[in-house]
């Protein structure tokens, strides 16, 4: 039987439904994608990103958000990790092999809106991998939403508008199993199979907040002139094994 | 923090001994105070397990299951091995036939990280372009990740072959969302102001 396009796109998502049980919470960012981190929102990396710097193109500019969604009234009251309790890391790949070469720690102490930040690196980490300690040497500190300025490297860490974007009630009528567990959104039941048109789509992000660790700094220093400047990076939330 | 207290308060009683001190305003400005830096300090000591993860966007949210989502979390970007069969698998399922998605994306986005290739041109910066258009890469703060995921695996970006809708259009190569509500700065920290 010849299937008209549409049969075919319901077809497809029921399989990758039925293949792909609850896939998730949301779609290409990485919003409270687990149970844990739906519960611990400062255990959640909404998104990374790496991108030259806008004023200067020799500096990189490396972001790690959690925290979201935070509404307007939330966020005076969020707060990164705590004092030994929770360490981010953005970490750097300049030799090729997925391992990393170089980490940014970032941790924090204190109460909600005036928190003690403290960034060790970059740096060539104690151990590779999922279990860490924190990098001897110098340290920058200061508190959160502030901007730090230290030598050639800036650092931020503080409440920012949550730059994602996305229609995410529209996507989860398409796929409600990756709806999260709690909330306005777990409600949210199956169809239309389709995103929503040119003024009826919404921006689910819009006005919503989130925690931000922003580091810029000279590209050459995280770059490797052995693997011509090719690097990988990604972010991490640890929390103390006690 | 108590072994220092606990050494302020002992100096404090030797010094008691000899000359009488150990105010409160001795305590305020001196040992106590010390006492307090500290008490907002970490420790530089201590073990951290990796409990979360993001390299690429998409990556685990589309393709990976849900119920293996903490173990993602929990091992990327080290197990390439396990979780890239995984989302090769899923693309399959709906992009069966053409395997040149699932291959491509595979390629692209295992092992998971941003990718930056820092010796090309900065103006070409962008998320995959260091493979899709020999760009900078890693990913900028306005790049539309959710149109261009949903293009590759449902579009013709890859290829035309089985898509399911033109690149960037109803009903699912687009969410029809293409900006963040707010402009992003050109000063640092780049990211909008909160909304208060």
């Amino acid at each position: 039987m010849r299937m008209r396009p549409r049969t075919r796109v319901l077809l497809a998502l029921a399989t990758v439904v039925l293949t792909a049980g609850s896939v998730t919470a949301i779609l290409a960012s990485d919003h409270q994608d687990t149970p844990l981190v739906e519960l611990s929102p400062r255990l959640d990396i909404n998104d990374v990103y790496a991108f030259p710097a806008p004023g200067d193109p020799t500096r990189t500019v490396l972001v790690l958000g959690t925290s979201s969604p935070l509404i307007p009234a939330q966020t005076p009251g969020a707060a990164f990790g705590s004092k030994d309790q929770e360490l981010y890391q953005i970490k750097i790949d300049n030799t090729g092999d997925a391992q990393e070469d170089l980490v940014f720690q970032v941790t924090f102490t204190g109460k909600a809106g005036n928190q003690k930040v403290t960034l060790r690196g970059p740096a060539v980490p104690n151990s590779v991998g999922t279990m860490n300690t924190l990098i001897g040497g110098k340290k920058i500190k200061g508190y959160t939403n502030t901007v730090i300025t230290d030598g050639n490297i800036k650092l931020y860490a503080g409440a920012r508008d949550d730059p994602f974007f996305i229609d995410l009630e529209a996507f989860f009528r398409i796929l409600p199993d990756r709806k999260p567990q709690t909330g306005p959104l777990s409600t949210i039941t199956q169809g239309p199979l389709t995103f929503r048109p040119v003024g009826q789509a919404v921006d689910y992000l819009r006005g919503i907040n989130d925690l931000a660790i922003v580091i810029e700094l000279p590209t050459s220093v995280i770059a490797n002139p052995a693997t011509n400047g090719r690097f990988g990076v990604w972010g991490t939330i640890s929390r103390a094994v006690n | 923090m108590w072994k220092t207290k606990y050494v302020s308060v002992a100096a404090c009683l030797v010094a008691a001994m000899f000359a009488g001190a150990c105010s409160d305003r001795d305590d305020m400005t001196g040992p106590t105070s010390v006492t307090a830096a500290n008490a907002d300090e970490d420790s530089d000591e201590g073990l951290y397990e990796q409990v979360e993860f993001l390299g690429n966007p998409l990556v685990s949210e589309v393709t990976i299951m849900k119920a293996n989502h903490d173990a993602y979390n929990r091992t990327q970007p080290y197990n390439t091995a396990t979780f890239g069969p995984q989302s090769l698998a899923f693309i399959n399922a709906f992009r069966g036939g053409q395997p040149v998605v699932a291959n491509t994306l595979g390629a692209v986005l295992y092992p998971d990280m941003l990718i930056v290739e820092s010796s090309r041109n900065p103006a070409t910066s962008g998320w995959l372009s260091w493979a899709l258009a020999n760009g900078w890469g890693g990913r900028n703060l306005s790049d539309d990740v959710v149109d261009a995921g949903l293009s590759a695996i449902f579009g013709k970006i890859i290829t035309a072959t089985g898509a399911f809708c033109d690149n960037f259009t109803l009903p699912l190569c687009t969410d029809n969302v293409g900006t963040n509500d707010k402009a992003f700065g050109t000063t640092f920290p780049y990211l909008a102001t909160a909304t208060p």
